[in-house]
């Protein structure tokens, strides 16, 4: 009996919640964000990004001694300053 | 140099992961994972920042900071071309010298111009106002910025000392672009002293200082210290042969002039006059009679110098300026080099008070 009971709550709070999400989106706020607002840093990040793994190249860009020791400089030098 | 933060990592653009914009490969082996990798990726930005900020990258090739427009049409009107790329000549100076300062998205927002010193601003933190000082100023050292900033002629700008950088005065139109292709950066939306200042226009102000010359006079005529000025310019090759670079010889002068062309938006007759770098033979490394329209323009040009100060040494006093020959442009001021068109800028001075 209790089982029961349990069970009818459950599918009540289940509709309950889907009936005030419908209201909340259809009504509410019909032009607001399917995704929340997540902060990350200084930034809003207003939807979830598609990244492309890239361990290998923080790896190497954080890395003050990797980059101390790069010719990148000397390979790509800076056209001259052009005074304007 | 190209250090990126920990903080980096966790921005917006840090989540993305590094080969989203530049390319290249996740792999251990410096060769293979910067195979096919964009140093630059703004370079191709309606592609790369154009997928997130497509309302500013749909409008960024009519920037003049993109186009470089105004340098174009300056170099074209010394010519007879309808367009420099219906001569190779020209297109080459224009590719190989001005077109060092063209800028894309990242060489403002993430790293310094390209032509000012390599590198990151602060390792890869995207910036949404650029810093000027490592930004607007890598390109515009030498007229406005540096002496904005006081590290050309005499002292800084009393806005700048007020804590004012150059987008608090100019709109985001003038780096983004307009929805308008403009010919030069007169075209663009400029700001104005009487934005801020509209209790100093002559018609509302409630002092002579103000009122007496009506809009006769440009606000820098009275407000700005000397600019810098640029003679002899001349276009070469490196020491290495490889690229042409311009040079030329520095002067910080004061000169008022007529105004070269008076319009609606400046309106004034006398105005601060600067001298860019021009001369008849500055091209003929590439060509002979480069410039044959050289005379029919004035390389002195209506400056709006950048170096303002409520106190200046002509404006101490009526005699200060109305006594004071040095400060007008006049024969003597005009070298063998200059455009016969200068003389048209030559003002009758004002009537002396002693």
């Amino acid at each position: 009996m209790n089982n029961k009971k349990f069970i009818i709550g459950l599918v009540v709070a289940v509709v309950l919640a889907g009936v005030a999400l419908a209201i909340h989106y259809n009504v509410v706020q019909p032009d607001g964000p399917l995704l929340p607002d997540v902060s990350q840093g200084d930034e809003e990040i207003p939807w979830d990004f598609e990244s492309i793994d890239s361990s290998y190249c923080i790896d190497c860009h954080t890395s003050e001694a990797v980059i101390a020791a790069s010719t990148y400089n000397e390979d790509n030098p800076p056209a001259e300053d052009t005074g304007g | 140099m190209f250090l990126v933060s920990e903080e980096f990592l966790t921005t917006a653009h840090g989540v993305l992961g590094c080969i989203t914009c530049h390319g290249g490969e996740n792999a251990s082996v410096k060769e293979e994972a910067h195979s096919g990798m964009l140093a630059y990726p703004s370079t191709d930005f309606e592609r790369t920042c154009g997928d997130c900020h497509g309302n500013v990258t749909s409008l960024y090739k009519e920037s003049i900071h993109y186009n470089l427009h105004g340098m174009e049409h300056g170099l074209q009107e010394f010519t007879n071309l309808s367009s420099l790329s219906d001569s190779p000549e020209h297109y080459e100076v224009f590719e190989e010298d001005c077109f060092k300062c063209h800028a894309t998205c990242g060489d403002c927002h993430v790293s310094r111009p390209k032509n000012y010193t390599p590198g990151l601003i602060d390792e890869h933190m995207f910036f949404d106002t650029p810093p000027m000082d490592q930004t607007c100023y890598g390109c515009h050292n030498a007229r406005n910025a540096g002496e904005y900033m006081g590290n050309i002629g005499f002292g800084s700008d009393v806005h700048y000392d007020m804590g004012m950088t150059c987008m608090d005065c100019h709109p985001v139109s003038n780096f983004h672009g307009a929805s308008e292709p403009t010919y030069n950066m007169w075209d663009e939306e400029l700001p104005s002293c009487l934005d801020c200042h509209s209790d100093k226009h002559h018609e509302e102000a409630t002092d002579v200082n103000h009122t007496i010359h009506g809009d006769s006079l440009s606000c820098q005529v009275c407000h700005a210290q000397a600019n810098n000025n640029c003679f002899e310019c001349h276009l070469d090759f490196n020491a290495e042969g490889t690229h042409l670079q311009s040079s030329s010889e520095s002067r910080i002068m004061f000169k008022i002039g007529y105004n070269p062309e008076i319009t609606e938006e400046r309106p004034y007759t006398y105005v601060v006059l600067r001298h860019v770098p021009t001369q008849e033979t500055m091209l003929e490394v590439v060509g002979d009679d480069m410039l044959p329209n050289y005379h029919d323009k004035a390389n002195w040009k209506y400056s709006p110098t950048h170096n303002i100060q409520k106190s200046t040494f002509q404006n101490e006093s009526c005699a200060s300026c109305h006594d004071n020959t040095r400060i007008w442009l006049t024969e003597n001021d005009i070298r063998d080099t200059d455009s016969e068109a200068n003389y048209r800028l030559i003002p009758a001075l004002p009537p002396p008070l002693s």
